[in-house]
Formats: C-alpha cells, structure tokens, sequence
C-alpha cells in the first residue's frame, strides 16, 4: 500500500500530475531520490514519460471530485500497484522490471482510478554539477576541495524518464581523489595528480577523470564541458583498483573510506 | 367443488405469472472503460502488470424480463495471485488487474447466487512493454 493522498488538494492537474485513465483525479509523482532524472533540482518539474527500471519514486492520488466517493471512507485513499511484478516497496516504489504496468488508486476497497506507465531500461548515464549543467569527461578539483557530482539514468527511448536509480562510485586512487555521497559523488582532491571515478549505476558505468590541482588555482575552466553527448557509460564491469564492493545488497552506508570507494544507497526491492 | 377448482387454476396462474417475471441469467455484457484486455466465449485474457475498467451489465434469457440496476452483480476471482477482480466507483463497474501470469475462474453471482463461472487467463507481456 502507497501513500495515503490528501483529498482536495491543490496540487491537482498542475506540476507533477497524470490525470487518470478513469478520470476521477490525478496521480501525482514524488521523487524518490536525488539520483531521479526529473527531480534534477530537488522537486518533480513534470510526471515523467516513463520510470526507469530500478528508479525509486512515490505516486499519490488526489481526487478530482469527493464526490466520486459515495459513501465510502473518504480518508483512506491509496494507490497500489496492479501486480507486484512490476513494483516493489511500500511508501516509496521500485520499478523491478521493464513493461507497462498500471497504479491502482483505492478507496477503502473501490477502485477510483487506473495509470498505466511505461518501464524501461537505462541506456546511459548523465552527469550533472549542482547547477544542473552537464559535466564532460573531466572535472577539476582544488586540493582540499569537494566537488558534487549527480548522475541520472538515461534512456533513448523515453524523453522524461522518472526514478532515482541508486549508485556507487569508486576512485582509481584513494590518495589523489576520494568518493562520497549518498545519492550524488562528492569528489575531495587529496593530492595533486589525476584519478578516474567511476560512477555506476545499475549495469552501466560512467567513467570521470578527475585533475586535483592546487589550492587556490582556477578550477571553473575546467569544471565542466560539451557534456550533450549523454554517451559514454560502460556496460559491463570496470577494472578500478578498488575492490568496488557494489554488489546490491542493500546496505547503506553512504560514507567515502580511505581506499576511495563509496556504496550509494540500496538497489533492488526497496523498502 | 368447482369453485374450489377456480380458485386453485387462478393461484396457479398467478405463480407461474411471477414466476416468469424473473431475469434468466443468460450471459454478462462488458463494455471496455479503459485498458486493454479481450473477453471472448473462452473468458476473460489480460496482460500482467495491467489494470483493464470494465462495466457488467448481466443478460437475461427470458423474454421481456430484464435484469434491473438494482439487481447486485459481484465478481470473484477464485485466484488472487493471478487476477483480481476490484469494484469500483459503480456497482456495475469493476476493475481486472493481472497480478500475475496464470489461469483462474471468475466466479459469478447476481443478489447473492451463484450464476455463471469464467475462466480466465493472464499472459506475461512480450517484449519491453504493450
């Protein structure tokens, strides 16, 4: 069971807001992390053309008219998802599988409304600094300095995909660069050189050089370029000196340690 | 005598009067609402994962008698980890969702009893999405 939605209020058919295939009000989308690619700053800017396989999101319901609602309990309206196949989780849902699977809005027992969404598949992974413009192939850090890097899936298949796909992230060297964050790669210049980070998420991954220069020397440059190109993530596995211990299982731990690798948040199931 | 056989040829004429007044159940009609699913002579097919609207409205076999709004029609399905059937905003609307890949019955009543079973099927999707 998702969330319970609040009747009548003013979110609706504004923002982040599918009408529903009955008609009766709207699914309104929620981010699920920072790693959601229509959450870039923060808060849903539209209900995404399809969610990402492995994406985190929540989807509330609200009534377009109370009065659909008869004489059934007006305060308990939630949506499920049709088949457990498709989505996992409780208040926050995870698109276990590519498809087209349908949110089911109820009320007490009575179905009031009915979204069919598409799942797909990442093809691609986009970085982005906290300004929201796209990052190329290197990113430069002053010594002792800390750089926030966000990544979000990517399909060519779908314009506006929603769901954050948890990532890890892991440093070729622990001793010029190490690696941070929970949802996003915050970059520390340890000492002056270049390291590659290596972002992954899901399947794919998504290599970063990083040029550690000097405290206090010019880093705008070179902090970002040409990132249009969303290309360039790695299927497979990378050969990173970092044993990368991302293997799914859930925990959570968020924090750089000194040989540069950093677990992001938990994959699969969800909550 | 012969006024005590009048009288019994009128009641009898009267039960089978009212009797004949009843609806006989002769088969559902259901309108699509949204989705996508196919209802046919074998029952009922619809992909996992998705939700298909429908209104019932339930068909009498008896001539000039039709079933009323009134008359309850409820949808059962006897297997919930393959489909479940849900009410929804209308006593006649119902909602199908495919849980999950398999065959199962859908038991039907109208006021109460028992009056028809369909079968039903729910397919894996093809490909990467329908």
């Amino acid at each position: 069971m998702a969330l319970l939605a609040a009747i009548g209020c003013s979110s609706s058919g504004s923002g982040p807001s599918a009408v529903g295939e009955l008609g009766n009000g709207t699914f309104d989308y929620r981010c699920g992390s920072g790693t959601d690619p229509v959450c870039a700053f923060g808060f849903a800017e539209a209900f995404p053309d399809c969610l990402l396989e492995g994406g985190r999101f929540q989807i509330e319901y609200t009534l377009r008219d109370v009065d659909v609602l008869d004489d059934w309990d007006r305060d308990f309206l939630y949506v499920e998802p049709a088949s457990p196949t498709y989505f996992g989780g409780l208040d926050t849902l995870t698109a276990l599988r590519t498809g087209r699977a349908a949110f089911v809005a109820y009320a007490d027992e009575n179905v009031v409304d009915i979204l069919h969404v598409d799942i797909v598949a990442h093809d691609a992974i986009r970085l982005r600094d906290d300004a929201g413009s796209p990052i190329g192939a290197e990113v430069t850090v002053a010594l002792g300095e800390t750089v926030n890097v966000r990544a979000y899936g990517e399909s060519a298949t779908c314009g506006m995909p929603g769901g954050g796909i948890p990532i890890t992230s892991e440093s070729s060297d622990g001793t010029i660069a190490v690696v941070g964050g929970f949802d996003s790669v915050q970059v520390t210049g340890v000492s002056e050189g270049t390291a590659t980070v290596t972002v992954r998420m899901g399947a794919l991954t998504q290599p970063l050089s990083i040029v550690v220069v000097p405290a206090g020397a010019d880093t705008e440059s070179a902090g970002t370029s040409s990132g249009d190109d969303p290309s360039g993530s790695d299927s497979g596995s990378d050969s990173g000196s970092d044993s990368g211990s991302d293997s799914g299982s859930g925990d959570s731990s968020g924090t750089a340690d000194t040989s540069g690798t950093s677990e992001g948040s938990t994959t699969g199931m969800g909550d | 005598m012969a006024r005590l056989h009048i009288v019994a040829s009128i009641v009898a004429t009267l039960v089978t009067t009212v009797m004949g007044c009843q609806p006989s159940y002769g088969g559902l009609e259901i309108r699509y609402l949204n989705g996508t699913g196919q209802f046919s002579d074998d029952g009922l097919v619809i992909t996992e994962g998705q939700a298909l609207a429908v209104v019932v409205t339930p068909v009498s076999k008896a001539r000039y008698e039709d079933y009323e709004k009134f008359d309850l029609v409820t949808l059962r399905a006897s297997d919930p980890t393959v489909l479940v059937v849900s009410p929804s905003t209308d006593v006649d609307r119902f909602v199908f969702l495919g849980v999950g890949v398999g065959r199962t019955a859908i038991d039907v009543t109208i006021n109460g009893e028992d009056v028809d079973t369909l079968a039903a099927e729910v397919r894996a999707q093809t490909g990467g999405g329908e």
